[in-house]
């Protein structure tokens, strides 16, 4: 172990101060170029994903508790910024807190029944919420006989600055980014993972399991929900089906899956790939069921071969890299 | 009178409910594991017995002949080739494992065989029999008395053969079967293959009763099959049986006393209500009554 | 394993700042290769016509609309292979080529919405070509009034979408619309004697706002004529339904004359499937604009014999246009359902604006489109006018009924009917 150790702080510090000043070159682009209009579209696209994979990653990645139902946290997070816009017209961007919190205290009360179910039986519980909740604003309107949601209709929002959900969104990523980091370093991350290795004997050695998951799961639905009030502000039409579908909570679960479980920039790796994909490359391919495929197989030779995804190739590269560079004897 | 026709229309529906959800307790009970991928089986059952009546004639009920046995070799070789290199790590592994693996089936499915509507369309569709007001037709009923023979079949099979005991044990205790010699690997093995054969059979029997693609109406049944195992408590095949007409009937009690597009509500919201409050499932307020 | 997890993460930290590097890496690179367009999509409007026109559209080509997806798709493509065999759209004095780029939204509104934003900002296309799905449309039809770009489509009737709207038009008339057509023509049949007065009506219809404006529609009927109308039930299902057993002993109990539904094809064939095996008999029968789809009629056989439906289009339509665009859709193979027809209209008439325009200009196409009457149309009356407020077509529906031996005729408007209706439906056993 001769080679040079930077301290946790050290390391800390490094990338947060990365993370601003990528974060000040995203934020300058409509300054630079105010007709960057598909910069300005790539770049929503990259974060929005981004923070979904990234939050989701707090409960799922380092918690170890597989959520298929994350498109709820995210769809109400939609919603209530849609609802309060379209009968109020407050700006949109000021329901950020609101709809984060909204969407905290609904995952405290599903999480705290839910997350003390072991094994598997979590991730089919949030299916049921998932579904129950797109389906619970489908009928919301007929339920209690109000004109709110619109049901299936959906929601027909005004127009907003796409230059200030420009800002807005680089803003809840660094935040995202550096509670993710600020967890991954601390106590509270100490605990999420040794709950994930064994609940039982983490329970023994008095942590707090119950309570750790609850939180953990707050947090995440927390930026869920910001992406979803994001959206709301950007595309300015919100329908149950788009917002709470199911193919949504399982983009947030491949992403990080596919960049790397567990890992900080993983979930931003994989939402790089994943929106890239979409994006840039499904037009290339000839048959369009073709891309569906390839994340099936992804997804299977990762698990099987490489749990830590993209994260976890690169890492080998770098060591493998180093261990060119060094003198075999020195390797650790 | 018509609360008694919605009882006799979820008795009938459960068949169906009850034959695709036997082989998920089926493959939780010995291997502890979700098979995600079970609508994916599903699916191809269903793609298979159309092809076979496409092509051949045959009938659907006829196809599970066929079918199971196909089922149990694909299931068998899904089990050997991934399954397998998981089953001892966290549940979470092998989750994402076979979610690839449906995704696969279903994106591939539709690769090769498009996205368009199918359906079976066999001679007896139109009969029927009445008792007095209530109508049943032959091909609803057909799906009911097979989910029966299933049951039975499968109890049997599990009580009275030395294999099914063998599931039964593992089902109990996997290490102690290990130290008594039981051959672990090779009883997972057919397990995975027999719950999978079910999954393709249910997708015969669907085919009786609904048009299907590649991705529909499988993804709304595999999530009431989740809640149908929870219901039944997992591992118990009478338990799975019970809580298919359960389902069936709140869903069926729903239209007809409510409205009928809170019909899926119910059965989502009657999944986390049960994993919550019940998560040993309705067996345990009776008695535990599992596998074994 | 805990102490190797405190490996990992050791591990993950030191290699942090590389991983930092390859990640910035890879965004300069992305957005280099989006950055290299930068600047144009909603500006740049020229006088000048280009060798080649870029058109774009993006469309469910997988998932649950991928059926109709494929027709659209084949019609787009179609037309405008017929126009570049032909040397190119003659714009003023010259001739261009039209390229169209195609993308897959993955039958989902966010998706699309995204990939429209594309084709605009980062393929830089001339003009749009609509999507297919209310949800989805409306979703497109925000981002072409975000971004000021003329889009013209045949896949979205709901008048929903058109709220708010000054860029998009579609081509398809409003499912309100198809209802009240259908009580149009119920009126003339009850003028005649076949139908009773009040017609007792039994409603179900899916839950999506196709569904919904559908049952407005005939509400709407019963408030205007009550003495012609009245609704018995009106009930909602969930889409993708397996058991409509319990649906229809409630419609049984209603003991309505008429049962109409609006429903997808597949939610058609299980629903329809189980109203013959429950022995229900109504003198009127429809589900809204399905009925004589090939999938659904070789499905059910005679169980879908008499069914009424009303159409945007079909292809026993009478007229020189009609034909020809027969015979031309032939060459695909396919059974000419009216989404193809819908496409086909909107390519045409997207290409007809520009050459009426003699720009591609976005504000003088636009212009165009919404102030022409769109003649030689294969639609029902032979000509398209989009709404000058909405953007939304007014065309009438052509109403059909299936037949025994899976055939149908054309029943409604009168100066299109094929033969007589079979009102009320004949009584099996």
């Amino acid at each position: 172990m001769s080679r040079l150790r930077l301290s946790r702080r050290t390391l800390l510090l490094l990338q947060a101060g990365l993370l601003f000043v990528f974060a000040a070159g995203l934020a300058l682009i409509p300054i630079l170029d105010e007709r960057s209009f598909n910069l300005q579209r790539i770049v929503f696209n990259l974060l929005w994903y981004a923070i979904l994979a990234s939050a989701w990653n707090i409960v799922g990645g380092y918690a170890g508790q597989i959520s298929f139902g994350h498109a709820a946290f995210l769809g109400l997070g939609a919603y209530v910024t849609g609802i309060l816009w379209s009968q109020t017209g407050v700006n949109p961007l000021l329901t950020l807190p609101l709809a984060g919190l909204a969407a905290a205290g609904y995952a405290v009360l599903v999480g705290v029944p839910t997350l003390r179910l072991r094994g598997p039986f979590f991730a089919i519980a949030t299916i049921g919420v998932g579904e129950a909740t797109r389906l619970f604003f489908v009928n919301f309107d007929d339920i209690f006989g109000v004109t709110l949601t619109r049901g299936v209709t959906g929601i027909s929002l005004p127009r907003f600055d796409p230059v200030d959900v420009h800002y807005a969104t680089i803003g809840v990523f660094v935040i995202v980014m550096l509670t993710t980091m600020y967890i991954r370093a601390g106590r509270f991350g100490i605990g999420l993972f040794a709950i994930n290795m064994d609940a039982d004997a983490a329970e023994t050695a008095g942590v707090p399991t119950a309570r750790l998951q609850v939180i953990a799961l707050a947090i995440s639905a927390f930026f869920c929900a910001m992406a979803g009030t994001l959206y709301a502000a950007r595309q300015q039409f919100l329908d149950p089906a788009t917002m709470f579908g199911f193919d949504k909570s399982i983009a947030i679960v491949l992403m990080p899956v596919v960049g790397g479980l567990g890992t900080v920039w993983g979930p931003v790796f994989g939402a790089i790939l994943y929106s890239t994909v979409q994006d840039q490359l499904s037009s290339l391919v000839r048959n369009p069921y073709l891309p569906a495929v390839i994340y099936g197989v992804l997804l299977v030779v990762i698990v099987m071969f490489e749990p830590l995804g993209v994260a976890g190739v690169l890492g080998r590269g770098g060591r493998m890299a180093r261990s060119l560079i060094r003198p075999r004897g020195e390797v650790s | 009178m018509r609360v008694v026709e919605s009882l006799i229309s979820a008795l009938l529906v459960a068949g169906l409910y009850a034959t695709m959800s036997y082989g998920l307790a089926l493959i939780y009970g010995v291997m502890k594991i979700i098979n995600l991928a079970n609508a994916g089986a599903m699916m191809l059952g269903a793609f298979v017995t159309f092809f076979l009546w496409s092509a051949f004639g045959v009938d659907p009920l006829l196809a599970t002949v066929i079918v199971a046995p196909l089922f149990f070799g694909l299931g068998a070789l899904l089990e050997v080739v991934f399954v397998r290199r998981v089953a001892d790590q966290k549940p979470v592994i092998s989750l994402l494992l076979l979610f690839g693996i449906l995704l696969v089936m279903q994106a591939g499915a539709s690769l090769f065989l498009g996205g368009d509507v199918r359906a079976v369309r066999p001679v007896y569709v139109q009969e029927v029999i009445r008792i007095g007001e209530v109508t049943i037709a032959y091909t609803r009923l057909f799906v009911f008395l097979a989910g029966v023979v299933i049951l039975f079949g499968l109890e049997l099979f599990l009580r009275r053969t030395f294999l099914g005991r063998a599931i039964r044990a593992l089902a109990q205790n996997r290490d102690a079967c290990r130290l008594a010699g039981i051959d672990v690997r090779r009883v997972s093995m057919i397990a995975f293959g027999l719950g999978t054969s079910l999954a393709g059979v249910a997708g015969c029997l669907l085919t009786l009763v609904f048009p299907f693609d590649p991705s529909n109406p499988f993804g709304v049944l595999q999530l009431k099959s989740f809640t149908i195992i929870v219901l039944g408590g997992l591992e118990s095949i009478p338990g799975v049986a019970f809580a298919a007409f359960l389902l069936a009937l709140a869903e069926s009690l729903t239209v007809t006393l409510s409205k009928p597009q809170l019909e899926n509500l119910v059965s989502f919201i009657l999944l986390v209500f049960v994993l919550v409050v019940l998560p040993g499932g309705l067996a345990s307020l009776i008695r535990r009554r599992r596998l074994t | 394993m805990a102490a190797d997890s405190a490996r990992d993460l050791e591990d993950e930290m030191r290699r942090i700042p590389a991983i930092w590097g390859v990640a910035l890496a890879a965004t300069i690179v992305l957005s280099a290769c989006g950055g290299s367009s930068t600047g144009g999509g909603a500006g740049g409007s020229t006088a000048n016509v280009p060798d080649t026109i870029h058109l774009g559209a993006a469309l469910p080509l997988t998932g649950a609309d991928s059926t109709p997806g494929k027709f659209v798709k084949d019609a787009y493509e179609l037309y405008i292979k017929q126009v570049n065999d032909a040397g190119g759209l003659a714009v003023g004095s010259k001739k261009v080529k039209i390229d169209l780029k195609i993308e897959d939204n993955k039958s989902d509104a966010a998706t699309s919405g995204q990939l429209y934003e594309k084709l605009i900002t980062q393929d830089n296309v001339d003009l749009l070509l609509g999507g297919y799905n209310t949800t989805t449309v409306t979703q497109e039809v925000k981002v072409t009034n975000r971004y000021k770009m003329p889009y013209v489509g045949g896949g979205g009737a709901s008048s929903s979408i058109y709220a708010d709207n000054q860029w998009a038009v579609g081509l398809l008339a409003s499912i309100e619309k198809l209802a009240t057509t259908q009580l149009e023509f119920i009126k003339t049949q009850q003028d005649a004697g076949k139908l009773p007065k009040p017609l007792k009506i039994a409603v179900a219809y899916e839950n999506s706002s196709h569904g919904k404006e559908f049952s407005a529609g005939i509400k709407a009927g019963e408030t205007a004529t009550p003495d012609r109308f009245k609704i018995v039930l009106t009930e909602a299902f969930d889409l993708n339904g397996k058991d409509y057993t319990s649906l229809l002993n409630k419609v049984k109990d209603a003991g309505a004359d008429a049962y109409m539904v609006d429903a997808r094809v597949n939610d058609y064939i299980t629903m329809q499937t189980q109203y013959k095996q429950l022995g229900l008999y109504h003198k009127y029968l429809t589900y809204g604009p399905r009925g004589p789809e090939k999938a659904a009629r070789e499905a059910l056989k005679d169980s879908s014999d008499y069914i009424i439906a009303a159409t945007w289009f079909d292809s026993q339509q009478p007229g020189d246009n009609v034909k020809k665009w027969l015979d031309t859709w032939k060459t695909t193979g396919d059974s000419p359902e009216w989404y193809a027809a819908g496409a086909w209209e909107s390519a045409r008439i997207l290409l007809a604006a520009i050459q009426k325009a003699g720009t591609i200009d976005k504000q003088k196409v636009r212009d165009t489109i919404f102030s022409t009457t769109w003649d030689n149309s294969i639609f029902p009356g032979g000509s398209i006018k989009f709404d000058s407020k909405t953007g939304q077509a007014t065309n009438d529906y052509v109403m059909t009924q299936n037949t025994p031996n899976g055939a149908r005729i054309l029943i409604f408007p009168k100066d299109q009917s094929t033969g007589t209706p079979t009102i009320p439906f004949p009584q099996t056993k």
